[in-house]
């Protein structure tokens, strides 16, 4: 008799089971045996079961090994290591020993038979899949990278195609890569590490002058030799197939716990996910480990996932001075934007204030904090110029801009009418398809919502660098969509501290409205009024403002014993006494206070007509 | 990439059957990241099915977070998927050893990777087949915990029960499971 024959059996067994575990261990005999009665069968078969429970290596212990080994071991091997050594590449390169694998490729020592010049040759995977679109990138960035002369990256000198397959010949560097120090030798002092973080601030720097992004920074990609910091494998990262980095668990984290949260969450990269990377390595060089202490892959992207709206916090542990924890914590902020402008200025606020640790002045710091602005300012604006955000047509912009009117006017068919021409117009005008999201977020058509952050999404997943406001303006709409409307507000207000002019006004008024939608009434007022004090010439603010102001006022008023005649007695006077603002559009009132934002849409006309 | 989150937020805001087209996108994403990694890598090399499945989550949805319906779903899915993988592979490994179609192994070298010991794959496999009958749950449990490599937690989550629940469930299916293989190998 075993239990698997009847579920009822199996259930009961399965609580008797339980509830033993469950049970103090001297208990637990004299549990089973009044639980199983008479039933011997019952009775043994718990007891086998949970002497079972007692031992390891069941199973069910280990985690299924998909192995490689008999397989490409044996006679139908289907990849072998090639021997390569003494073949030449591209007619000049003749290769010597292997000096290792890395997540790209194979490693050799090599000779430009032209010079007699040692060079390092790697050997990059072939693409998966034959995208040529993904090649022909990889050569364009490789190409770019060859620009790069610098003692902190390492040189390339080629890149040559070879019996289907690619290699890039580069600089040969001695020494040890970061990663094999940081392991063998475990954590620096800030007097070691300063050397290095420099350095590779340098590097960055110059390569992102001439145009070029990591992407994939980390310890690995860092090499100690002779007493500098080479980056090396600049621009590789972007070219190679995802697939790159499955490898066990471990790598695949390693990978991902430098990249950014834009880099994991829109899959866009910029010079800033390059500092964020490097705060990582900054973090792991003067603590001995990462930021993140997921161990999971899955948890590390669900953590940066959750992270991506807040910063994070670096720990105030003992050995890491004030200027390193600064340091690292701006070069670690979730806003791309809220990160140190360029390599530079890390640089710059790294050697700064290193003399102020060690005699303490008033005066110079306050000389170093302005200064620091100095950089921060200069270094902001030309932050802003390289992710500018996306020149639509004229045509969809004139739409765009009629849309954003009405829809402050609350008139959301319109808009969406307004912005569908905007959008086919110019298929690529992502902020547009972020309101016409938002805009089908208020008319409850939920799907049509979805439908067009996901094409939004999709878009600015083929586009290089996504400016700062369409950043901020995808998640707003993302969080519209998902209704985590104090998020969007969030968001929104983000966006208004970035922009001028119409842009912030309307920036701010859909922050009102967020906060509106999520209940916060007090502060939806309080931005609305914020709007209207920076821009009072813009009409469409001041409708909200008077509106919501209603809405407010509505609030107090729920005793209206009869809303309909209150409101239409409110219109009435504010019509004959000319009030405007406010007080016009009481008439909301009739619609009651719960359901303020369509309310909002029947009154605004209204109350239009009665102040203009 | 953006399809397939669509597809999950579709899967998941229905009545919770197993979508077939995104079973088959799953499917062939797991083999073919598995296959091509293996394809490169050592023959020492072991991948664990947890860095599987971790893999081709970030590649479906591109790192973007997504509700924890659709992740739900995601993960149901592929823990049935890595159980199918990795059983049709070992029950195609039997053949080979009783003689069977080398040649067809030898084309097919996107399953280029195996588990040391097909005959124990295929015997767990039999066993979840008998227990699906009478407790399927726990059968999502193993495929969840076991084949997809999630924590108690994930799991809970997954099946919208609690981690009591997962762990009684895991706890007896592990130990039952070990009986059925010992009593096999006894016969």
């Amino acid at each position: 008799m075993s239990v698997q024959e009847s579920p009822a059996r199996w259930r009961r067994a399965k609580e008797i089971f339980s509830g033993a575990l469950d049970a103090p261990p001297q208990l637990r005999a004299q549990f089973i045996r009044e639980q199983c009665g008479s039933d011997a069968d019952l009775m043994r078969e718990v007891e086998e079961l949970l002497s079972l429970h007692g031992e390891s290596g069941l199973a069910l212990d280990q985690p299924p090994p998909i192995a490689a080994a008999e397989f490409l071991d044996g006679p139908h091997a289907p990849w072998s290591p090639p021997r390569r050594e003494g073949q030449v590449i591209g007619g000049r390169y003749r290769l010597g020993r292997r000096l290792g694998g890395g997540g790209m490729g194979e490693v050799h020592e090599g000779i430009d038979t032209a010079t007699g010049q040692a060079v390092a040759v790697k050997m990059i995977r072939p693409f998966s899949g034959g995208s040529s679109q993904a090649e022909a990138r990889f050569l364009r960035e490789a190409r770019m990278a060859r620009a790069i002369d610098h003692p902190n990256v390492c040189r390339v000198f080629g890149i040559e195609e070879h019996d289907g397959e690619l290699f890039c010949i580069m600089e040969l560097l001695e020494g040890e890569s970061l990663a094999a120090r940081l392991q063998a030798g475990g954590t620096m002092t800030p007097a070691e590490a300063l050397p290095v973080a420099l350095g590779v601030c340098e590097g960055l720097a110059a390569a992102h002058r001439a145009g070029v992004l990591h992407r994939d920074l980390k310890p690995a990609n860092i090499v100690l030799s002779r007493g500098r910091a080479v980056i090396i494998d600049f621009g590789l990262a972007a070219a190679l197939s995802p697939e790159a980095s499955l490898t066990p668990a471990g790598e695949v984290i390693g990978t991902l716990a430098y990249m950014a949260p834009e880099q994991l969450a829109e899959g866009t990269s910029s010079p800033a996910s390059d500092i964020y990377a490097l705060g990582v390595v900054m973090h792991e060089m003067l603590t001995g480990r990462r930021p993140h202490s997921a161990r999971s892959p899955l948890r590390l992207a669900a953590q940066k996932a959750r992270e991506s709206h807040r910063t994070l916090e670096v720990p105030a542990s003992a050995g890491v001075p004030s200027v390193w924890r600064e340091a690292i914590h701006r070069c670690l902020r979730a806003d791309p934007a809220e990160r140190y402008p360029n390599a530079r200025a890390l640089a710059a606020a790294l050697q700064r204030r290193r003399p102020s640790a060690g005699f303490v002045l008033r005066q110079p710091r306050v000389l170093a904090a302005a200064l620091s602005l100095t950089v921060l300012i200069g270094g902001w604006t030309g932050w802003r110029l390289l992710q500018r955000d996306y020149t639509p047509l004229p045509a969809a912009r004139a739409t765009y801009d009629q849309a954003q009117a009405a829809l402050s006017e609350a008139a959301p068919l319109r808009a969406v009418r307004l912005l569908e021409q905007s959008v086919a117009a110019d298929p690529g005008f992502i902020a547009a398809r972020c309101l016409l999201a938002s805009a089908h977020a208020d008319l409850d058509q939920p799907e049509k919502a979805r439908d067009a952050v996901l094409e939004a999404t999709a878009r600015s997943d083929r586009r290089w660098v996504l400016g700062a406001g369409e950043r901020i303006e995808l998640r707003a709409a993302r969080a519209t969509v998902t209704r985590n409307f104090r998020e969007a507000a969030q968001e929104h207000q983000a966006l208004a501290a970035v922009s001028r002019g119409p842009r912030r006004t309307f920036a701010l008024v859909s922050a009102a409205h967020s906060l509106d939608q999520a209940g916060d009434r007090q502060r939806a007022l309080q931005t609305l009024r914020s709007a209207v004090a920076a821009d009072p010439d813009n009409a469409a603010a001041r409708v909200r403002y008077g509106s919501r102001g209603c809405v407010t006022d509505c609030c107090c008023r729920e005793r209206a014993s009869n809303p309909l005649r209150a409101s239409s007695s409110a219109l009435r006077r504010s019509r004959l006494k000319n009030q405007g603002i406010g007080k016009d559009c009481q008439i909301c009132c009739w619609r009651g206070p719960r359901r303020g934002w369509a309310a909002t849409r029947q009154t605004v006309p209204i109350s239009n007509a009665c102040w203009r | 990439m953006t399809d397939i989150t669509h597809l999950m937020e579709q899967a998941g805001a229905g009545d919770g059957r197993l979508q077939p087209e995104l079973f088959d996108r799953i499917y062939a994403e797991l083999r073919q990241l598995a296959a091509s990694c293996m394809r490169r890598e050592r023959a020492d090399h072991t991948l664990q099915p947890t860095a599987l499945v971790a893999e081709a989550y970030l590649r479906l949805t591109g790192g973007r977070p997504v509700s924890w319906r659709s992740n739900a779903h995601f993960f149901h899915i592929a823990g049935r998927v890595m159980r199918q993988i990795l059983v049709e592979h070992a029950r195609e490994r039997s053949a080979l050893k009783r003689g069977g179609n080398l040649h067809k192994l030898e084309l097919d070298d996107s399953m280029a990777f195996l588990e040391r010991d097909p005959a124990r794959m295929i015997a767990i496999d039999d066993a979840l087949g008998r227990l699906a009958e009478i407790d399927a749950r726990a059968v999502q449990v193993v495929e969840l915990r076991f084949f997809a490599g999630l924590t108690v937690d994930e799991t809970a989550a997954t099946l919208a029960v609690s981690a009591k629940t997962v762990k009684r469930d895991w706890e007896f299916a592990r130990v039952w499971l070990e009986k059925q293989l010992r009593n096999l190998e006894r016969a």
